[in-house]
């Protein structure tokens, strides 16, 4: 048993720290914000450059080859840092055509989101917002070699800059049977991507198919037999949301720690006061909990072993402990934490964005409860 | 990063599985909760301990007793994970296989005298003898170092006055802190000692009386110790005089993740879905069926999974040579707060059934061996005992996250 990291790990990290501090400031993540594209392309060729985008690439498509644990590890980053931009899109279609892709797709696509050419992002929710296999209606009918598409894809995270859009459509069949997932040209014809304002400011598009043409070529896995490929995914998706929680999570601790020493009132620390303690102890509990909950899950997830409960575990966990850490750190925080320009708001209004993201805890739990066969 | 088990801790793991199905049967006391019977005839609670001293006898047979401790004193030096492998089969079996000898053995280890050693040790690994152990007193709980049993040396003795608390003072030896020095700063004027209880005929020593404690479902769970003028040789002591505090403190790299509560929850959680199976209403409906239960059933196990990830992140930190302290604070309190949520909450779902004892006859199948409202009771204690929740939580705050004291 070893639930440490690597010295690669170790080196990842800090140089991933180091890397969204000097490029991804607060101040970026502040202009960001009021920004349409809502990231940069200097910035995105900077990723490109230090190796995010190939990390998971293998060789000889032009990444390092690195594995599921080794992105988690990324992502724990860019969540601390809360680092803008769609990385995490890209880097959860790269799982799935490396899960599912044929040597043609990989070929084309991994070289070019590698080297920060292509954009992706995954288009799975559609307006009842549902996750399981009955909640995607996305019409794909055949026509010719491929495919055509109508409908609508709800809360598809950076559309807007996507070149190319991983969506889960119906070609026939009910519930797990006749799911097709289809890499889409996000420039098609018919395609449009309406921005949704957003508490997080996390760019949620709703995204319209109208008649659009799609190549036999970009189904990514078995036409009909999406559903196993899309259920790991979403699986995957949980698992790393997780660590970039965790990420973010371990920075409001910190965040909420540091000023309890040093604000002052009745002559004293108020991190000194028993409730303030506690509150600090409940935190860091919930935090170190959500930390090893997702290791356990994102590595159970590399090693390729049965994560049903330890997925759904961790993203329950997650999800709740997020609310109540950033709830918690802003009663520590007082009126000044409530404000925007305190950094705390960055952090709160994106645990809520990630409450829900890959299925809340609610959701999670009644997934636990099939695992547990009850 | 690997949540696996070595070979090596593996094998035990399984060796250990395939030995407490064969070996242990639960007698009908739970005895991994300190809970032997219930309306407790000191009949019953003799026998508990009976069955427990024998299963202990099995494990010293089988060499497991005292696989924790160093090869010079008759361990095996067995790793961490091994220890830890071996505790979460036990713990979820159900079987009272603490490891062998307690607090007490480190201690003699490091700071006792060559003939304490000895004479103590061989009959500790051999499950022949046990302490009990006096800490606590009436005015010294969380503040445990303010203790006031007063020991003023005369000739050869220690003469020893002042009361002991929440300890089963039933053993013929303690080990007992005292204090020698009232004027040095609390922590440094004590004395740890061991002292005989009773003679070798098991009559209480000249001074001593013991007086039981009920708990509030009427179970003899602790005593009180009165200890007037009772000379206990000096030559007794364990290190140096007004050093005693330290000596307590002492701790061997033995496994203290905590890993038997998520274990002792896991198959709680198993043997209470295994009842819902059994029970349905007229409509054929197990409780499970309704929304709300398989949710909060669905959280507990959240809730062990993740209080075993964290239990696991303590005996790897040991593993690595690393002290873990906010981390054992912290599966400490969690897995207390667990501990009551989910015995409480199960004893609450099963509605009557759920405040029924054992002794009712065959006629109504108990989850959970039958002590599910037994530890409902008890689980209010476990954020009490050893270290109140509060405290826990001072240490995460203060050592742990650096907070001004």
């Amino acid at each position: 048993m070893d639930l440490g990291l690597t010295e690669d790990q170790e080196m990842l990290r800090s140089m991933a720290r180091e890397f969204i501090e000097q490029e991804t400031p607060r101040t970026f993540v502040r202009d960001m914000e009021e920004d349409d594209r809502g990231f940069t392309a200097d910035m995105w060729q900077k990723i490109a450059q230090v190796g995010w985008l190939g990390l998971i690439v293998p060789e000889e498509h032009g990444g390092t080859g690195q594995n599921l644990v080794d992105l988690g590890i990324l992502l724990e980053e860019v969540g601390h840092g809360v680092m803008p931009g769609p990385f995490f899109n890209t880097a959860l279609t790269t799982v799935a055509i490396l899960d599912a892709g044929s040597d043609a797709q990989k070929a084309e696509f991994l070289p070019r989101i590698a080297a920060g050419d292509l954009i992706a992002t995954t288009a799975i929710l559609e307006p009842y917002s549902r996750l399981d296999a009955n909640g995607i209606n996305l019409e794909a009918s055949a026509s010719g070699d491929g495919y055509t598409l109508n409908g609508t894809k709800m809360f598809v995270e950076n559309a807007h800059a996507a070149d190319y859009l991983l969506v889960a459509a119906r070609t026939g069949g009910s519930g797990e049977d006749g799911i097709t997932l289809l890499l889409v040209d996000a420039q098609s014809d018919g395609v449009s991507v309406d921005k949704l304002k957003t508490i997080a400011t996390d760019n949620q598009c709703e995204v319209t198919f109208n008649n659009v043409s799609v190549p036999g070529g970009n189904v990514l896995g078995e036409a009909g037999n999406g559903w196993s490929v899309l259920r790991l995914l979403l699986q995957k998706g949980a698992a790393l949301r997780c660590t970039q929680m965790v990420g973010a999570l371990q920075e409001v601790l910190d965040m909420t720690v540091e000023y309890v020493k040093n604000r002052v009132q009745f002559g004293r620390p108020i991190g000194s006061f028993q409730a303030i303690q506690h509150y600090c102890a409940n935190m860091a509990t919930d935090v170190d909990g959500s930390r090893f909950i997702t290791y356990q899950a994102i590595w159970r997830l590399g090693e390729g072993l049965p994560s049903d409960l330890e997925v759904s575990s961790a993203k329950a966990w997650v999800s709740d402990s997020a609310q109540r850490v950033a709830a918690t750190a802003h009663q520590c925080h007082g009126a000044i934490g409530f404000t925007q320009e305190h950094d705390l708001q960055l952090f709160t209004r994106r645990l809520k964005a990630w409450e829900v993201s890959f299925g809340d805890g609610d959701y999670h739990r009644e997934r636990v409860a099939q695992a547990m066969d009850i | 990063m690997d949540f696996r088990f070595s070979a090596e801790a593996q094998a035990v793991r399984d060796e250990a599985e395939k030995f407490v199905k064969s070996e242990w049967q639960n007698p009908g006391y739970d005895l991994t909760g300190g809970l032997a019977g219930w309306h407790g005839s000191e009949e019953e609670r003799e026998a508990g301990h009976e069955v427990a001293r024998q299963f202990a006898k099995k494990l010293v047979n089988r060499g497991w007793y005292t696989m924790h401790w160093p090869s010079e004193y008759g361990g095996q030096d067995a790793s961490i994970e091994k220890q830890l492998a071996y505790r979460e089969v036990m713990s979820y079996h159900d079987a009272p296989a603490a490891l062998g000898g307690g607090l007490v053995a480190p201690v003699l280890m490091v700071h006792g005298q060559e003939w304490q050693k000895q004479l103590f040790l061989p009959q500790i690994a051999n499950a022949d003898i046990e302490f009990s152990q006096g800490f606590s007193e009436p005015d010294a709980g969380s503040d445990l170092a303010g203790l006031k049993t007063r020991a003023v040396r005369d000739g050869d003795d220690y003469v020893v006055s002042g009361q002991k608390i929440w300890g089963t003072y039933r053993n013929d030896w303690i080990h007992i802190l005292v204090r020698t020095d009232p004027d040095a700063p609390k922590h440094r004027g004590i004395t740890y000692l061991l002292a005989r209880l009773k003679d070798e005929d098991g009559n209480y020593m000249p001074g001593i009386q013991v007086r039981g404690i009920k708990d509030g479902t009427n179970n003899h769970r602790w005593d009180e110790l009165f200890m007037e003028n009772w000379r206990v040789p000096a030559n007794n002591i364990i290190g140096e005089e007004n050093r005693g505090w330290y000596a307590a403190m002492t701790t061997l790299s033995f496994e203290r993740s905590n890993i038997g509560r998520p274990a002792q929850l896991l198959r709680t959680l198993e043997q209470f879905t295994d009842w819902c199976g059994m029970v349905r209403d007229e409509g054929g409906d197990t409780p499970i069926a309704r929304a709300e239960i398989r949710h909060r059933l669905a959280e507990w196990r959240v809730r062990v999974e993740t209080l075993r990830s964290l239990c696991y992140r303590v005996g790897w930190m040991q593993s690595e040579g690393m002290i873990p302290q906010k981390e054992s604070s912290m599966v400490k309190f969690f897995g207390d707060e667990l501990f009551q949520h989910i015995y409480r909450g199960l004893s609450q779902i099963m509605d009557g059934y759920g405040n029924l004892l054992p002794g009712n006859g065959d006629r109504f199948p108990l989850p959970d061996d039958g002590f599910l409202p037994a530890r409902g009771w008890q689980s209010i204690g476990t954020s009490i005992g050893g270290g109140t929740r509060e405290i826990q939580k001072n240490i995460i705050a203060q050592r742990g996250l650096g907070l001004p004291r």
